[in-house]
């Protein structure tokens, strides 16, 4: 028996062929959404998963948000630390820390803003490369297991700058540069995993719009106006939806609460389309509203995502609205 | 229940009506701008509607 411990360094070098790695990155997708194992078990099922986590409402911790499209791939990644004595070999100290920037070209203000929300925040990341491939991790697994752990975004540091003005003589100046910082080396190198999507294009992945609920005049009694807007830097630009969607949504279910904690239900009687206002006509219960008295709360919640979505109201997300009586 | 005529679309809480008497619905249903005729036949549908829940008391029509 030969005097050493080389047969505990290493295991076998071969691997199949046509298996994949990480290409260029063209979106990211950013959540907390953990697919199992049946939801990976082919790209037409991952696929509707993906497609069903970007249309849940806001709250929900499985929710994903994908981001603008990439137009330039910039590698931060550290270099190695290394160190050698004067007649020793060069030693690496420390592996380099990958990083990315990515620059998302010609943003709208009101979508930079948007973006805000995730800055210097450590969140999830997937990352759909040119090859097609959805990259995220899988945790490992005891020998002899198939591993069914889930599959979830690689955690990073996303910072969020730029989208000032453009001088006119460099195109990538004044863009919007997403930085992501992957927290875990160990993670990013032994724990990634990705998953084939040949049928996923970027623009099948569109964020939903943010729908403000307000008043435009003051309630009569027990009957509420409600205008529903799409808020937007420019002044008086913001988007009335009621001429796209204002029938559809009145004739859905929203529901209305009360109380400490907004836990007891108030009826809500009718939902009306108001076409000369442009708005919709809330009337509550005439002897419940009353009985409130002046001054109590309502919490008017409209119909979530997925009732929109049924009724073919497509691409928006309603906030609710704290009314008084 | 959705009623729905020319610019007019009105989405009815059937519950809601249904346990109201008629008259004490057109009273509280009158700023939508229907007649009174056309509030009463929203009402007796929603009453319908409302009925196919086995557990609903049974309305009075004749009353108002």
């Amino acid at each position: 028996m030969a005097l050493n411990s080389c047969s505990t360094v290493g295991e076998n070098l071969g691997a199949p062929d046509c298996q994949g790695r990480r290409q260029v990155p063209g979106l990211i997708v950013v959540g907390g959404k953990e697919f199992t194992a049946a939801e990976y078990a082919d790209s037409d099922t991952f696929q509707d998963a993906l497609l069903a986590a970007t249309k849940l409402s806001s709250g929900d911790s499985d929710k994903l948000y994908a981001f603008p499209v990439i137009n330039k791939v910039t590698n931060n990644t550290e270099q190695d630390s290394t160190g050698s004595l004067a007649l020793g070999p060069v030693v690496r100290l420390r592996k380099g820390r990958p990083s990315y920037s990515y620059v998302m070209q010609d943003l709208s203000q009101a979508q930079y803003k948007k973006l805000l929300s995730f800055d210097n925040q450590i969140v999830p990341v997937f990352t759909f490369d040119d090859a097609s491939q959805f990259w995220g991790k899988r945790d490992g697994t005891t020998s002899n297991t198939t591993n069914t752990n889930t599959f979830k975004g690689e955690r990073a540091r996303v910072s969020i700058s730029g989208n000032g003005f453009k001088d006119a003589e460099n195109v990538e100046t004044g863009q919007c540069v997403v930085t992501v910082s992957y927290i875990s080396i160990d993670d990013f190198e032994k724990r990634s995993a990705f998953i084939k999507l040949p049928d996923l294009s970027s623009g099948d992945l569109v964020g939903l719009m943010d729908v403000m609920l307000s008043e435009p005049s003051a309630h009569v009694s027990n009957v509420h106006k409600i205008k529903m807007t799409v808020p937007v830097p420019e002044v008086n630009g913001d988007i009335n939806i009621y001429d796209t969607f204002g029938a559809a949504i009145a004739a859905l279910t929203w529901n209305a609460y009360t109380g400490t904690g907004y836990t007891t239900s108030l009826t809500i009687t009718t939902i009306a389309v108001d076409a000369v206002n442009e708005c919709l006509t809330v009337t509550f219960d005439s002897t419940a509203y009353t009985a409130l008295g002046a001054g109590a709360n309502i919490k008017l919640v409209p119909p979530s995502v997925s009732v929109l979505e049924a009724a073919d109201v497509t691409g928006i997300e309603i906030g609710y609205i704290i009314l008084t009586t | 229940m959705v009623y729905a005529s020319g610019r007019i679309l009105i989405n009815f809480n059937e519950q809601a009506a249904a346990s109201k008497r008629l008259g004490e619905f057109q009273k509280h249903e009158g700023h939508h701008g229907l007649s009174k005729e056309q509030l009463k036949e929203v009402w007796e549908l929603c009453v319908k509607a409302a009925k196919k829940d086995s557990s609903f008391p049974k309305q009075d029509l004749s009353q108002e």
